[in-house]
C-alpha cells in the first residue's frame, strides 16, 4: 500500500511543481512509482486512476489540447480563511457534534475538510473540539448514516438504486429508483426519487429500506438526469400533510401577534401566509385531521384552528374528552 | 473501523500538507486527531511522506519531515506545494451539509466565506436543492454567539420564549454545551435566573448578548441527547388500545405494561408540567395521565383553557 501512497503523493508534487504542462511520458519517467516495465495499457489505467484520486483529494488537474497535464494552482491551493472568534467557535461546535454523530453520513469528508481549513486559516482552532453533541437521526442512527452515505453517493453520480421497502402497512416490496435527493426531517432521513416501476416521484423513509444496492455498472456513466428545477425542499412536509391523497383538505389557521415571530418556522414554507393585523392567516393543505389537531395544540398559544368546520368541531370534542378524562 | 486504503492515506496526507508549509513543529497527537487516526498510524503515514518528493529525488527535493518525542518536525519547505489544498467536491459537500445542519444556509456569511476560500467552483445552493440537513430554523447569529460563549466560558444575557408562554423572559445563562437532537439545537446551561441547570431550545432564544462575565469551566460529560431524564420526576401515562407508545415522542419513557388489544402503561420523565401536559392534551384522549396529581391537574387546566379558545 505504501508504494501506491508514495506514487500518488509524488504525482501530486510533480504536477504542482511543473512549470508547464507535462506529457504522460514525462509522468512515467519522472514520477517515482510508475514502472518502466509496465505495459502501456496498464500504465494508462493506473495514471487515470491516480488522477481521479488526486481530484478526489482536491487537486484541479487540467488537460490541454495536446494531452498534456497541469495543475491549476489557483483552483488547487486555498487562500487564507479569515474567521472571527465566534465563527471559529461555531465551526468547531458543528464539527465536534457532527463528527461524533453516526447519523451524519459525511463524517470522513467533513474531518478532512476541517483539517484543511484549519491549516489554511489564521486560527488553527477551526478543527479543535468544543462541548457539543448531535443526534440528527434517532432511530438506528448508525444504519441511517451508512444508508444515506450510499444513497447520497448514488444521487450525486446519478446511479440507480434498488432496495426492499416496507410500507406503513408492513408490506415489503422491491423498488428500483432513480435517487434525486435526500432530506432530514424530525430525526429521520428521507429519499426522494423516481420509482421506475410506478413511473412516479416518491418519498421513501430510509429506516424502512433494506438491502440497498447501487448500480455499479459503468460507474462513470450516469443512469438518469435529474429533472430541471428539482428541489428536494419541496418534498419536505409538515406532519399533518402526510396521509392518503383522498383525505386531502384545506386548513386555515390564525397565527396571533404573540406567535408572529415564529410564523416562518411554524409554516416551514408550506401553504400561503397572509398578514392579518399584527399576526397572520395561514391556509395550508392537510391530509390528517388528527395530526393537524395535534400540531395546533402543540404550538399553542398563539396558533388557532379556523377551518374547516369539521376539524374545529373534532378539536373541541377532543379537548372536552381530555378534560373529562382528567376531571 | 473500515479498512484503510492507499487513497485514504494519500487524502489524509494531502489534507495535512497545509500544516507543513513552513518550518513547523506540531504535536503528533494534535495532527492525528485532525485526520481521525491514531498517532501511531499517522507516524507511519509521515514515514511514507518522508520518502516522497520531486525528481530527481535529491535530499533537498524530498519532504523533510520526521517525528521525534511525539512532535512532528518539518525542516524545509515542501516541494511545489503553495498552501493548503482546497476542498474536494465531496469535502465541500460534507462541510456545507454540516453547516446547514447547524443552521448556516448556503448564503450565510460563514458558509460563503469558508467555501469561497477553500473550495473551487462548489455550488452550495445547488447542493441545497438535492440535500437538506437543516434542523429547526434558528438565527445563525444566536448559534455563533452561544458557541463563542462556550469556547470563552462567558455568561450570556438572553430573552427566551418558553414553550407555551405568550411573552419572552430575560435570563442570564452560563452555556456549557450545544446539542442537536432530532431536528433542533439546544444549549444546556446553568440558568442564573432560575439557579439551576436548564436546557434551552436555540430557536426560542429571541435575543442574545455577551455579558463580559466569565465563569469557571465545568466538567463536560458526554451527553448525546438533550433529554436524559435522569433525576426527573416520572408521570405514569395510559395509552388507549390502538394508540402506540413511540419512545422518540416521549424521551426517556419506558413501557411498564402492555398487552395486545388493551391499554399500554408507560412511565415518562418530565422536567416541568408544561411540556408533558401539552403532549398529553395534543393526543386528544388517546393518552391520559394516571399520576401524579400535578400533571393530571395541569392537563385538565390546559384542555379547559384551550376549549375556551377553540
Amino acid at each position: 500500500m505504501n508504494d501506491a501512497v508514495e506514487r500518488l503523493v509524488n504525482l501530486a508534487f510533480f504536477l504542482a511543481d511543473a512549470a508547464e504542462a507535462v506529457t504522460r511520458d514525462r509522468v512515467r519517467t519522472e514520477v517515482k512509482g510508475y514502472s518502466a516495465d509496465q505495459d502501456e495499457d496498464a500504465f494508462l489505467r493506473m495514471f487515470e486512476r491516480d488522477k481521479d484520486q488526486l481530484r478526489a483529494a482536491g487537486f484541479t488537474i487540467l488537460t490541454d489540447e495536446n494531452n498534456r497535464y497541469h495543475v491549476d494552482r489557483d483552483a488547487t491551493f486555498a487562500s487564507t480563511v479569515d474567521l472571527n472568534a465566534e465563527e471559529i467557535a461555531a465551526l468547531r461546535a458543528a464539527g465536534t457534534a457532527l463528527l461524533a454523530d453516526p447519523s451524519f453520513p459525511f463524517g470522513p469528508d467533513l474531518r478532512l475538510a476541517l483539517a484543511k481549513i484549519a491549516s489554511g486559516s489564521d486560527s488553527d482552532g477551526a478543527a479543535a473540539t468544543i462541548a457539543a453533541a448531535s443526534r440528527l437521526a434517532d432511530e438506528d442512527p448508525e444504519r441511517q448514516g451508512v444508508s444515506v452515505a450510499d444513497l447520497s453517493a448514488a444521487a450525486t453520480a446519478s446511479k440507480r438504486v434498488t432496495f426492499a421497502y416496507t410500507n406503513s402497512y408492513g408490506v415489503s416490496a422491491p423498488h428500483d429508483v432513480e435517487p434525486y435527493g435526500l432530506f432530514l426531517h424530525d430525526g429521520r432521513w428521507y429519499l426522494v426519487g423516481r420509482d421506475l416501476a410506478l413511473n412516479e416521484v416518491r418519498t421513501y423513509t430510509v429506516t424502512r429500506m433494506d438491502a440497498i444496492a447501487v448500480n455499479r455498472t459503468k460507474p462513470a456513466s450516469p443512469d438518469f438526469e435529474r429533472p430541471i428545477g428539482f428541489d428536494v425542499g419541496s418534498f419536505v412536509r409538515l406532519p399533518f400533510q402526510y396521509g392518503p391523497s383522498t383525505e386531502k383538505f384545506e386548513a386555515e389557521l390564525a397565527i396571533d401577534a404573540s406567535a408572529a415571530w415564529r410564523a416562518e418556522r411554524l409554516t416551514a414554507g408550506q401553504g400561503v401566509l397572509t398578514a392579518d393585523g399584527d399576526g397572520f392567516r395561514w391556509r395550508v393543505s392537510a391530509r390528517s385531521v388528527s395530526r393537524l389537531m395535534r400540531f395546533v395544540v402543540e404550538n399553542e398559544p398563539g396558533v388557532r384552528l379556523i377551518g374547516p368546520p369539521h376539524a374545529c368541531t373534532a378539536l373541541r370534542d377532543g379537548l372536552e374528552t381530555v378534560a373529562n378524562l382528567h376531571g | 473501523m473500515a479498512k484503510q486504503t492507499s487513497t485514504d492515506t494519500a487524502r489524509r496526507l494531502i489534507a495535512l500538507l497545509g500544516h507543513f508549509q513552513n518550518e513547523a513543529e506540531i504535536p503528533l497527537a494534535t495532527l492525528a486527531e485532525k485526520v481521525g487516526v491514531s498517532p501511531a498510524q499517522l507516524a507511519d503515514d509521515l514515514t511514507t511522506l518522508s520518502v516522497c518528493g520531486v525528481a530527481p529525488y535529491y535530499p533537498d527535493m524530498m519532504v523533510d519531515v520526521f517525528v521525534e518525542d511525539g512532535i512532528v518536525e518539518v525542516v524545509t519547505p515542501l516541494p511545489a506545494i503553495k498552501g493548503a489544498v482546497r476542498l474536494s467536491a465531496a469535502e465541500a459537500e460534507a462541510l456545507s451539509a454540516a453547516l446547514a445542519a447547524a443552521g448556516f444556509s448556503a448564503n450565510e456569511p460563514l458558509t460563503e466565506k469558508l467555501l469561497a476560500a477553500s473550495s473551487a467552483g462548489f455550488d452550495a445552493e445547488g447542493l441545497a436543492r438535492t440535500l437538506r440537513t437543516e434542523t429547526a430554523a434558528h438565527d445563525s447569529g444566536v448559534f455563533e454567539a452561544i458557541a463563542g460563549a462556550i469556547a470563552a466560558n462567558e455568561a450570556l444575557a438572553i430573552t427566551y420564549q418558553r414553550d407555551g408562554a405568550a411573552t419572552p423572559s430575560a435570563r442570564t445563562i452560563e452555556p456549557h454545551r450545544l446539542i442537536a437532537d432530532r431536528g433542533a439545537w439546544y444549549v444546556s446551561a446553568l440558568c442564573r435566573s432560575a439557579g439551576e441547570a436548564r436546557t434551552f431550545r436555540v430557536d426560542r432564544i429571541r435575543t442574545v448578548k455577551t455579558t463580559g462575565e466569565h465563569f469557571a469551566p465545568v466538567a463536560r460529560e458526554v451527553v448525546v441527547t438533550a433529554f436524559t431524564g435522569e433525576g426527573l420526576p416520572v408521570a405514569r401515562l395510559c395509552f388507549a388500545p390502538g394508540a402506540p407508545f413511540i419512545e422518540r415522542e416521549w424521551p426517556g419513557g419506558r413501557v411498564i405494561e402492555s398487552a395486545e388489544g388493551s391499554s399500554t402503561l408507560a412511565d415518562v420523565p418530565y422536567g416541568g408540567t408544561g411540556w408533558i401536559s401539552r403532549a398529553v392534551t395534543a393526543r386528544l384522549g388517546e393518552v391520559s395521565v394516571l399520576a401524579p396529581a400535578e400533571v393530571r391537574e395541569a392537563v385538565r387546566a390546559l384542555a379547559r383553557e384551550r376549549m375556551s379558545e377553540a
